[in-house]
């Protein structure tokens, strides 16, 4: 596998590369790559799975460069369902229901789990300057940050989950060198869960400038009139769900001509009824994204559980205001700072504000302006670079 | 439908030069505790909606050739990983458990024989799937590529385009030609002129537009006009289903076999005996090349005698054209006119060269006449 040039910052995320989704990975790509433009020596250790739900190798074992960064993967041992004891712990977390320590460490180590990897991270320990390990949810993390120890920090991405209140994932923390934190919502959380004395930073990720071609995207998936985006995985927790729901029966109240259209990996299940008006196109480029982000008249983003929400600030980036909801902390922080846009939490809300952001189109546009200006003065590419910088020092390493 | 509410402004107002999030949803929370129980504000599950299936019965949308790839591609997806795994249970109330507990035990002793079989076809349906999708990829990144680009005809039109009145009188000669005859469906409907001249003689007339622009500003004049591809219209279309068709610079934009393919559809769209007019700029035409090549979205210009070949090629019975000077531009028409008297000056003196540029002072414009 070669050397390993001094002073080199290894990211270590579940799954890497163009195909895959995610905000976790698309925050550790985006960063990693703007390091590595930078001059900073940068790799990549990551494991062979693309599929975030069966685990299973998809790309294959070894080294690759991609955009010049070297990435070494390692076959991954997926979470076992079959194993039955595995599952219904997982259900008890999930109901918030007492786990001991012991069986805590059992559950992890069944959330995939990469020999391989950790094998290199035993060996390569001290040719690293910092591993840095995401999301905090893995096995890889818990178990590469117990490896490496003193030269190991964690971009989180923490959500308020039953997950996050685990006991190992609160020694995690705060034995933690360091923890990089996406958004000031986010370090709240972290220091009401884990303690107010945790070594946190806020770094998140930079921006660069985007303008999409609302005509392209239209004529390429033949999509006419006024229209509503979803992007993202598609799945109960992202409560896609529920934007279904509030969707249909805003169209079915409202008598208004509008589309839902998503894009993402992740099954949908639509009303046969509504079929015209909700658009799955699934899995699409980057560029067919950013033009999705321009067609849109408001992007929606339902979702509860988000550490930063690359999606709402991509979508700012282009003009297009977000519709979010109220319970998802970091978006609501991001809106009201920003003034790009509008919150639910239940259908009447739903039902007013998409409806606002629709008819009053002045108003929706000097939101996504406000959302746009937000953007570019708090996530451009030097500051946070220079977040990032800052933590390495006061972390230490 | 609760009407009434439709207009989200009346209670919550924001002003022109007021951004504040929070005081906009206060106004939000107020609205709704005092219009607390309103029709619009209960909420069905998607069970109940779908049941009800009204969306599809009111729609009136043109949904093109993509759209239902996409539609029956959802479906297919959903129905191809064929499983033995559905819900068993009965509607008995006494006997309804047993009756269940039977049913689990003869889909468990049938398993083993029952899976071999679905695999097969699991297998079948993923590879089958497969290669629509990639045909599917394969489409988009042809349509992708094909995109005109980032023009805003309505606003190019607006600015360079002739004027609209006057280009309604322009056609009014060719709306007359087909007066008294069935309805007239216009390929490419642009800014509604055509559409404008029909009902000035009393003609019934539906355009066809894909730029939604354009499309919009036909209906704001309140002209009958479908937001669909030309070509997909077509596709759509059932085959001796057209009365009567007329379309402008036909075959100057898209692929050059665009052209070709659309005549050969409106051939088998059109009725037997439909008269079809098309009004097409002159290549050899001074006055024709200089306003084409103006136009960004311009690719070509089609020579009147190629496009009478390639209209008898797709099956017309007749196909003639001449030249169509319409309104013209009276500065065209003098400067025009001058051209041709230079020219049959220049014919005395040199025999031959004056009648050879004789087509460079001709009308900008060419109407072709065919019959299906």
């Amino acid at each position: 596998m070669g050397g390993v040039t001094p002073g080199t910052i290894a990211f270590v995320p579940l799954r890497y590369g163009d195909e895959v989704v995610g905000g976790a990975e698309t925050l550790t790509r985006s960063l990693a790559e703007e390091l590595h433009r930078r001059g900073w020596p940068v790799e990549i250790l990551t494991t062979c799975a693309l599929d975030p739900y069966t685990w299973e190798d998809y790309f294959p074992q070894g080294d690759e460069y991609i955009r010049g960064i070297k990435v070494t993967r390692f076959p991954v041992r997926g979470r076992v369902r079959t194993k039955r004891r595995v599952f219904k712990l997982e259900q008890r977390i999930n109901e918030g229901g007492r786990v001991s320590r012991r069986k805590q460490e059992y559950w992890i180590s069944n959330v995939t789990y990469s020999e391989g990897l950790y094998r290199y991270l035993e060996e390569h320990r001290d040719d690293y300057r910092a591993f840095i390990f995401t999301p905090y949810l893995f096995g890889t993390t818990y178990t590469g940050m117990r490896i490496v120890r003193e030269r190991g920090l964690v971009i989180p991405c923490l959500h308020d989950e039953p997950y996050a209140r685990l006991e190992i994932f609160r020694d995690m923390m705060r034995k933690a060198r360091g923890i990089l934190f996406n958004s000031e919502p986010e370090m709240e959380l972290a220091r009401r869960l884990y303690g107010e004395d945790i070594h946190g930073m806020v770094v998140g990720m930079g921006f660069d400038d985007l303008s999409g071609d609302a005509d392209r995207f239209r004529a390429k998936f033949d999509i006419q009139g006024e229209m509503v985006l979803y992007c993202g995985r598609r799945e109960r927790a992202k409560n896609t769900p529920l934007l279904l729901r509030y969707f249909c029966n805003y169209l079915e109240r409202s008598g208004r001509e509008v589309k839902l259209v998503l894009t993402g990996t992740g099954e949908v299940s639509t009303p046969y009824a509504y079929q015209e008006y909700i658009v799955d196109l699934g899995y699409v480029s980057e560029r067919d994204k950013v033009d999705a982000y321009a067609a849109a008249s408001v992007l929606v983003h339902p979702s509860v559980n988000e550490s930063f929400s690359i999606i709402v600030l991509e979508a700012w980036l282009t003009g297009t205001p977000c519709l979010v909801h109220g319970r998802c902390a970091v978006n609501r922080h991001h809106v009201e700072k920003s003034q790009g846009g509008l919150w639910f939490e239940d259908f009447p809300h739903f039902y007013e504000c998409l409806d606002l952001l629709l008819e009053d189109r002045s108003l929706a546009r000097r939101m996504g302006e406000a959302g746009r200006r937000y953007v570019l003065e708090n996530y451009a590419w030097d500051r946070v670079v220079d977040s990032f910088e800052r933590a390495l020092y006061e972390f230490g390493l | 439908m609760a009407e009434e509410s439709r207009d989200p402004a009346e209670d919550i107002r924001i002003g022109d030069d007021e951004l504040d999030v929070k005081e906009i949803m206060d106004r939000i929370d107020r609205r709704i505790a005092s219009r607390a129980g309103a029709p619009e504000y209960t909420e069905e599950s998607l069970e109940e909606l779908d049941r009800k299936g009204r969306r599809v019965e009111k729609s009136e949308m043109f949904r093109g050739p993509m759209q239902e790839l996409a539609l029956s591609l959802q479906f297919a997806r959903t129905y191809a990983e064929v499983t033995a795994d559905y819900a068993i249970g009965s509607q008995r109330k006494v006997v309804g458990p047993l009756i269940a507990l039977v049913k689990r035990v003869m889909r468990k002793l049938m398993r083993p024989y029952m899976e071999a079989v679905f695999q097969q076809q699991r297998e079948f349906n993923r590879q089958l799937l497969q290669i629509v999708e990639q045909l599917n990829q394969l489409i988009l990144r042809d349509r992708a590529r094909n995109h005109p680009g980032q023009v805003d005809r309505r606003e190019f039109l607006k600015r360079w385009g002739p004027d609209f009145e006057r280009e309604v009188e322009n056609l009014g000669e060719v709306a007359s030609l087909f007066q008294g005859g069935p309805e007239v469906v216009e390929l490419g409907a642009g800014r509604g002129e055509f559409l404008e001249a029909a009902r000035k003689v009393g003609l019934e007339a539906v355009g066809v537009e894909g730029d939604a622009d354009l499309a919009a500003a036909c209906q704001e004049k309140g002209l009958a006009v479908v937001l669909a591809d030309p070509l997909e219209y077509l596709e759509q279309a059932p085959p001796k289903s057209i009365p009567a068709v007329f379309a402008r610079e036909l075959g100057e934009r898209g692929p050059a076999q665009d052209l070709h393919y659309a005549l050969t559809l409106l051939a088998g769209r059109l009725e037997r005996g439909a008269p079809a007019l098309f009004l097409n700029r002159r290549p050899s035409s001074f006055f024709g090349s200089e306003a084409a090549f103006r136009d960004p979205t311009v690719v070509r210009l089609v020579h009147p005698e190629t496009m009478v070949f390639l209209l008898k090629q797709a099956g017309f019975a007749e196909a003639s054209f001449r030249p169509y000077p319409g309104r013209e531009d009276e500065g065209v028409r003098k400067a025009r006119e001058a051209a041709a008297k230079a020219l049959a000056k220049l014919e005395k003196e040199a025999p031959g060269i004056g009648a050879a540029w004789e087509e460079f002072a001709a009308p900008s414009l060419y109407l072709v006449e065919a019959r299906r």
